[in-house]
């Protein structure tokens, strides 16, 4: 089993629920968070090892969300994976530009979602050996 | 006017002495008035300078639009809402009894609507334009109180004083408006462009949010088919539930593509709007129940209205759905209906959160989403209130939201019937109290019938007295269902084509989905053109064609010389009120149409490849589509010099004799005289320019190079072009390599090198394409 606290920030609350499932499934501990203020928040607060943030989102989008992540030396060295709707070049460039550490695009597989939260945190994958 | 003597009826108004004070107050606002041209001002200086007197005050005015009567609140910035007056209220008080309203302690209708407290008293005073009622002032303020005599008269002075600056600021506002609306229609085209390729893409986003959901339970649940934990049965409930959204949303965007003005005609009905909307509010009882929502009708006096009842059925019940879903427990929702002026407008109030006012100008945009009640998640597609807009204004309305003390209250406002506006009914009867333009009328059906190789022809005018359409001339028309004949505005192709003055092209009227549902068993074919006959400014009319006598199918290049030929029949008409021999202008216009029709009968006018051609190659040179459409029109003309020897020439072998050669160099000027009526600008240059050689070899003027009107180069080589490969009774025709060899061989001397080169390009992307 995977060991580690992931923060999951969407405004689209099935998409939390389900990650929060998948990822649970696997060992994770989850918290989410339902847009970029509340998120900034938890990650100070609790301190998750890695953030999956979506970018559209309302008030604080998921680019200015994770430029303030990034400037705070409280969480700058917490992973950050984009996960948005979005899937050209020029996002997945901002993305970077940003100091996002990948890029995932909806709609997602989430068992490659757990596959690169694992790579990052230099876990192995338990979960998929069941089916 | 000068600044000091008042004018005699403000003079009279001001008979009895007032205290000095209040005398030099209000001599000074009215001066003031005088010289003002804005509405702010004006409402300033009477605040500031006589209300503050009185130991301050609020007012309000409300005035009564000339065209709907209908009335519109004014704010302090001179900014306009509609407003719904109270039934019992001083505004309707005053707009009935046409004079000043005092009430010294305020004990009824009072219009709540108008005012943030309950006043204690009020004065409502009646504004006059000449003898014509044009609004309302109403003055209120916080603690009952009483109006003197000479409190009531000066007053009255002040209404008077302010009545002039309205009117004066009426009289700028409307010559402001048209120096605008030129440029408006321009923005508004590139808007719309612009508005269709952002719509793609928020619809592409708004689309994978929940295809995103069944992704990601799909996967997740394939993944824990073994495992025992997994809630399976909510994962299915939630992958059909965003299924459910995915089909609504796509429901919906398909009803918004349809309800962009112009694009769906409207199925109108008369029908009781109040029985309608107790059918709706019915509707929503389970929902409302649920709730413990209280919805209530409120309805003015018995009215009918002229709309589409499936689309107001959806708008009440988009409207009254989110008012009942955004309610809190217990709380009322109340919908008012009424007729005012020629509008009826339509409230539904709720207690909900409201809508912040920074929201209220963007709600009814696409996907735009606000606050959502927590437990609707995902109910809302978010093209509810643009598909709401959309409805009310395919019937010419508007619809706005205003915030209240607690939730929102949603506003419409539309005609009650769907008439064409009285001015151009004015023109119409115009038109038709005079013989010669309905005899026009009569030429441009025959005329277009020729033109377009039509069976059936009819030219539909706006009945004077009516308000609705009807075919004032026809062709191949006749034992038509006579229920063809008339048509409201804003119903069916004839009726939108009519309310927005978009041509509209219809290649297959069975499948086509704009018009699903309003086939008539008369199309016995499917092809269908529509455009408007504008005069002033205003749509005066639309003419139809059906069914190609060759049985092909419409294309645009039928709609573009179709528009353009009755664009040129609008400019006769006009003409002809300007004109101070217009008897004999008009006698001309009929002359030159009918020549056309005779002409092309014949078999004389440019051939239907050549207008094609024209318009492709004008298009392919970076021309602007109106000026494209202008250049197949003239394509499709500019040989009516010609007919009197074109017989001949097209049937003689040899050589020209002395005559007819100059007979023929002489075609391109008798051409331009003749359509001269119709036409006094490029077209005329271009046809008489037809004949020019790009090294100035050519006649009649011996013109070079850019000197030449680029449509007549243009014409040059299309002809050139059309005769090489159609070939004459002294020679076979050219192949296409021969024919474009030629021309290349003369570009530079006969022909405009650049237009030479667009041609090439054209047939060689055709050539691309079939083959």
């Amino acid at each position: 089993m995977a060991s580690g606290k992931i923060l999951v920030v969407d405004d689209e609350i099935y998409i939390v629920h389900i990650l929060d499932f998948s990822l649970g499934m696997e060992g994770y501990d989850v918290i989410t968070a339902l847009d970029g203020e509340q998120a900034i928040e938890k990650a100070r607060n609790e301190k998750p090892d890695l953030i999956v943030l979506d970018i559209m989102m309302p008030k604080l989008d998921g680019y200015e969300t994770c430029k303030m992540l990034k400037a705070d030396d409280a969480t700058r060295d917490i992973p950050v994976i984009l996960l948005s709707a979005k899937g050209r070049n020029v996002d997945q460039k901002v993305g970077f530009e940003v100091g996002a550490d990948d890029y995932i695009t909806k709609p997602f597989s989430p068992r490659k979602l757990v596959e690169r939260i694992n790579a990052i945190l230099g876990q192995t994958s338990s979960q998929r050996m069941q089916a | 006017m000068s600044p000091i003597n008042p004018t005699g009826a403000l003079a009279r108004s001001w008979s009895a002495p007032v205290g000095s004070e209040a005398l030099a107050l209000l001599a000074e606002a009215v001066l003031a008035l005088r010289s003002t041209r804005d509405v702010a001002t004006a409402c300033d200086i009477a605040t500031s300078r006589v209300l503050d007197h009185w130991g301050g005050g609020e007012f309000r005015l409300v005035r009564i639009d000339a065209r709907s009567g209908a009335l519109r609140l004014l704010d302090q910035s001179g900014a306009e809402a509609p407003y719904l007056s109270e039934i019992g209220g001083p505004v309707e008080w005053v707009i009935r009894e046409q004079r000043g309203l005092f009430e010294e302690q305020v004990q009824r209708s009072y219009d709540a609507g108008l005012w943030s407290e309950p006043p204690g008293s009020l004065a409502a005073l009646p504004l006059f334009s000449g003898t014509e009622l044009f609004g309302c002032l109403v003055i209120a303020f916080a603690a009952p109180r009483g109006f003197s005599p000479d409190e009531q008269r000066a007053l009255r002075v002040m209404a008077d004083a302010l009545s002039l600056a309205l009117a004066r600021s009426d009289a700028r506002r409307a010559f402001d408006d048209e120096q605008t609306r030129r440029g408006d229609v321009e923005r508004r085209l590139a808007t719309e462009e612009e508005a269709s390729s952002n719509l793609m893409s928020v619809v592409a986003h708004e689309i994978r949010t929940p295809l995103t959901a069944i992704k990601a339970y799909t996967e997740t649940l394939i993944d824990s088919l073994t495992n025992p934990h997994a809630p399976r049965e909510r994962f299915l409930n939630i992958i059909d539930q965003e299924c459910d959204r995915l089909s609504r949303l796509v429901a919906d965007v398909l009803d918004l593509s349809r309800l962009e003005a112009g694009r769906r005609p409207l199925r109108l009905a008369r029908f009781d709007p109040a029985a309608l909307g107790r059918e709706v509010i019915d509707q929503m009882e389970p929902l409302a129940q649920a709730r413990h929502v209280v919805v209530s009708l409120e309805v003015g006096p018995d009215h009918v209205i002229e709309a589409d009842t499936d689309l107001i059925r959806r708008l009440l019940v988009n409207l009254l759905g989110n008012a009942v879903k955004f309610s809190p427990a217990k709380g009322s929702v109340r919908v008012r209906m009424i007729a005012q002026g020629d509008e009826w407008l339509a409230e539904v109030e709720d207690e909900g959160p409201g809508i912040p006012p920074q929201d209220l100008p963007r709600i009814f945009e696409r996907f735009y989403r606000g606050a959502r009640p927590d437990d609707q998640e995902t109910e809302g597609t978010g093209l509810g209130l643009a598909i709401s807009r959309g409805i009310v204004e395919l019937h010419g309305g508007r619809i706005w939201a205003e915030p209240r003390a607690q939730g929102a209250r949603f506003c419409l406002a539309m005609p009650l019937r769907q008439l064409a506006s009285p001015q151009a009914r004015r023109v119409a009867r115009n038109v038709l109290d005079r013989r010669d333009l309905r005899s026009l009328l009569d030429g441009t059906v025959e005329m277009v019938a020729a033109m377009m190789d039509a069976e059936i022809v009819s030219l539909m005018l706006v009945d004077p007295d009516r308000g609705d359409l009807f075919v004032a001339a026809s062709r191949g028309f006749e034992g038509k269902n006579t229920s063809l004949r008339r048509t409201l505005v804003r119903s069916g192709v004839a009726g939108s084509v009519a309310a927005w003055g978009r041509p509209v092209l219809v290649n297959n009227i069975e499948t086509d989905r704009r018009f699903q549902r309003l086939n008539h068993p008369q199309y016995s074919t499917k092809s269908l053109l529509s455009v408007p006959l504008r005069v002033e400014g205003e749509i005066l009319g639309v003419v139809n064609v059906n069914n190609k006598t060759s049985g092909q199918e419409c294309d645009e290049d039928d709609l573009a010389l179709l528009a353009t030929l009755v664009e040129r029949v609008g400019g006769a008409i006009e003409r002809a009120y300007a004109h101070p021999d217009s008897g004999r202008t008009v006698e001309e216009a009929s002359e030159t149409i009918r020549r056309i029709t005779r002409l092309k009968r014949e078999g004389l006018l440019g051939a239907r490849s050549s207008v094609g051609m024209a318009r492709a190659l004008a298009r392919e040179l970076g021309m602007p589509a109106a000026e494209s459409a202008q250049i197949a029109y003239v394509a499709a003309i500019h040989d009516l010099g010609m007919s009197s020897i074109h017989q001949r020439l097209t049937t003689i072998l040899g050589p020209l004799g002395p005559d007819e050669r100059h007979t023929l160099m002489q075609h391109p000027e008798a051409g331009a005289e003749m359509i001269r009526p119709l036409d006094q600008g490029t077209v005329c240059d271009v046809v008489l320019s037809h004949h020019e050689r790009w090294d100035g070899g050519g006649y009649p003027r011996g013109l070079r190079e850019s000197e030449i009107p680029i449509g007549a180069r243009i014409l040059a080589v299309v002809d050139a072009f059309e005769s090489m490969t159609s070939g004459r009774p002294h020679r076979p025709p050219y192949t296409v390599d021969e024919a474009i060899a030629e021309l290349r061989r003369e570009a530079g001397a006969q022909f405009d090198p650049a237009v030479v080169e667009a041609l090439f390009r054209l047939l060689e992307r055709e050539g691309g394409r079939h083959g």
